[in-house]
């Protein structure tokens, strides 16, 4: 089955960027309404622009991946650009043309956390 | 159930006792035209909702096909055919319940009936300081309608724990009825769960409630029969509580209909009172004042109800007892005994509930190192359908310290070969997650 191909499962078993900021401009939580799982974000942001970010928090194989994913593209980011990013964006980073609809809570948990904050 | 007894005959390995009586599934599941449409699913999500059998589905169209009309409403010939097909339906499944008829007021589901005792009885009885007693193993729908009044009424909302075993806390109960008294704080309801949706543990009602009754006649009881009804033969009658709620979905009727069952003698005092008002639920009308329904049954339905879906609900009543509830029990019985004994030969997994604990039609578990949601997913590659997440029993997820968990549900087409399919997907999925 594509939607566990390798790029996933090593994405989800070694994360990126996981951890604590131990000085942070804005420290996120957000749950998965579906499963009770939490992720927790936090930023460094100057001048408009995400310039730091450690995120941790447990879940399914999607919704680590996808924040681990997430996470890399997020540094570096000006905030205006990060507003448009949706859906479509995040199937793109997992290499994914699409996610079934009991799924998409677990692709987007991340971005919709930071969707809801910046 | 005999198949598995001969399967373990000889291997040393039957350590659970299995009931004798089986039910005939590859016949059974003829009935059940989702199964022709889709030859290969194996559909163990029955606590969410059940498959219907062609004869609930066939009552639906007929009912829009030859008896259509406005319940109570009309002098023509439609109306009385629909009226007769409300009423001869409502008194079968008032029955099944061990009920009487007029104690049975129809909602939507098992929800909208919980939500209906907290509008019908709670808003004229819960005052400030009273208490409402639940349980941590209820599902949602038994937790907020409660949460709510309590805040619209200034009173308390508190839980029952559970065992190590995931049984009720018949102690814990016991001392909060006692702590009760005294110290003049007032337990006015106790409201839990028949079958849990998660754990599969069923509560003693009978027994819980004659517990409660000794201590205070006067706390109602309302017990969420969801789990329950398509389990276990049902008595309101014997029961002893005062409100139980089912939906007619997860019996193997329509989506759309379900019952709040209430004491008639609640219904006589006024104690539980209209709570939905409009057309069909009043005798008379000025444009100042109204006066209800002298019928005790009829002031609770306002509004047109959904006759076709109680039609359909009625037929899935003649299903279940065409095969008897007695023997459904002990299928339900044996099914999640059988899938408790294979899923604990997995050390990865981790069973919620004790391993010998009293468990009707389902078992839930955690994998040690596989999310529930992906364990789910691959499943579904295989055909096989289960329930991950937290089953809308967060506070019970919480008290076991896990997020999410994954649910196996079985109906009377479901047989033991169903949970050897489920094991050797487990197996793919370990494979190809870890």
């Amino acid at each position: 089955m594509n939607l566990y191909h390798d790029l996933i499962l090593d994405e989800a078993k070694h994360p990126s960027n996981f951890g604590q900021l131990e000085t942070a401009d804005q420290r996120i939580v957000e749950y998965n309404a579906s499963c009770g799982d939490q992720v927790k974000i936090d930023l460094k942001i100057k001048d408009g622009q995400i310039v730091d970010l450690k995120w941790r928090g447990s879940g399914c194989i999607i919704s680590l991946a996808a924040t681990s994913q997430l996470s890399r593209k997020l540094i570096g980011m000006k905030i205006v650009e990060v507003k448009k990013l949706n859906t479509k964006n995040m199937l793109a980073l997992l290499g994914l043309d699409n996610i079934s609809p009991g799924r998409i809570k677990c692709l987007m948990l991340s971005l919709t956390a930071i969707l809801k904050n910046v | 159930m005999e198949r598995v007894l001969r399967r373990h005959a000889g291997g040393g390995e039957a350590k659970v006792r299995y009931n004798t009586i089986v039910l005939n599934t590859k016949k059974i599941k003829l009935d059940f035209p989702i199964f022709q449409t889709y030859p290969k699913l194996i559909y163990l999500d029955n606590a969410a909702t059940s498959q219907k059998p062609q004869m609930v589905i066939d009552a639906i169209s007929d009912y829009y096909q030859k008896y259509n009309a406005n319940v109570h409403r009309g002098v023509h010939f439609l109306a009385d055919k629909s009226t007769a097909i409300e009423e001869k339906s409502k008194t079968n499944i008032a029955q099944f319940l061990g009920a009487k008829s007029e104690e049975l007021i129809f909602t939507r589901n098992c929800t909208e009936a919980i939500n209906g005792v907290a509008y019908g009885w709670g808003e004229n009885n819960i005052e400030a300081g009273d208490i409402i007693l639940t349980t941590i193993m209820e599902h949602h729908a038994n937790i907020v309608p409660w949460q709510e009044l309590c805040k619209r009424k200034k009173a308390k909302l508190e839980f029952i724990q559970i065992t190590e075993n995931g049984e009720l806390d018949i102690d814990n109960l016991k001392l909060s009825l006692k702590e009760g008294s005294p110290s003049g704080r007032k337990i006015k309801l106790v409201a839990l769960t028949h079958v849990s949706n998660v754990l599969g543990i069923v509560n003693d009602v009978e027994k819980i409630s004659k517990l409660i009754k000794k201590h205070n006649k006067n706390i109602r009881i309302l017990v969420d029969g969801a789990q329950a009804v398509a389990h276990l033969p049902i008595n309101f009658s014997k029961l002893g509580v005062d409100f139980y709620t089912f939906s007619g979905h997860k019996m193997l009727g329509p989506m759309g209909v379900g019952g709040l069952l209430v004491k008639k003698d609640l219904l006589n005092s006024g104690e539980f009172r209209p709570y939905l008002f409009g057309g069909g639920m009043i005798s008379s009308v000025t444009t100042t004042s109204t006066e209800f329904n002298s019928d005790l049954n009829d002031r609770f339905m306002a509004g047109t109800p959904d006759v076709a879906s109680i039609y359909g609900l009625s037929q899935a009543v003649d299903y279940l007892k065409k095969l008897r509830l007695e023997n459904i029990k002990n299928h339900s019985q044996d099914l999640a005994n059988y899938a408790v004994e294979k899923l604990k030969e997995n050390r990865k997994i981790k069973i919620l509930g004790g391993q010998k604990a009293n468990r009707l039609g389902l078992v839930s578990f955690v994998h040690e190192k596989i999310h529930a949601h992906d364990l789910a997913q691959v499943l579904d590659s295989e055909q096989i359908a289960v329930r991950s997440g937290h089953h809308c029993c967060m506070p019970l997820h919480q008290a076991l310290g896990i997020n999410a968990s994954v649910r196996v549900s079985f109906a009377v087409y479901n047989d033991e070969s169903d949970v050897d399919k489920l094991m050797v997907a487990l197996e793919k999925a370990e494979k190809l997650l870890l």
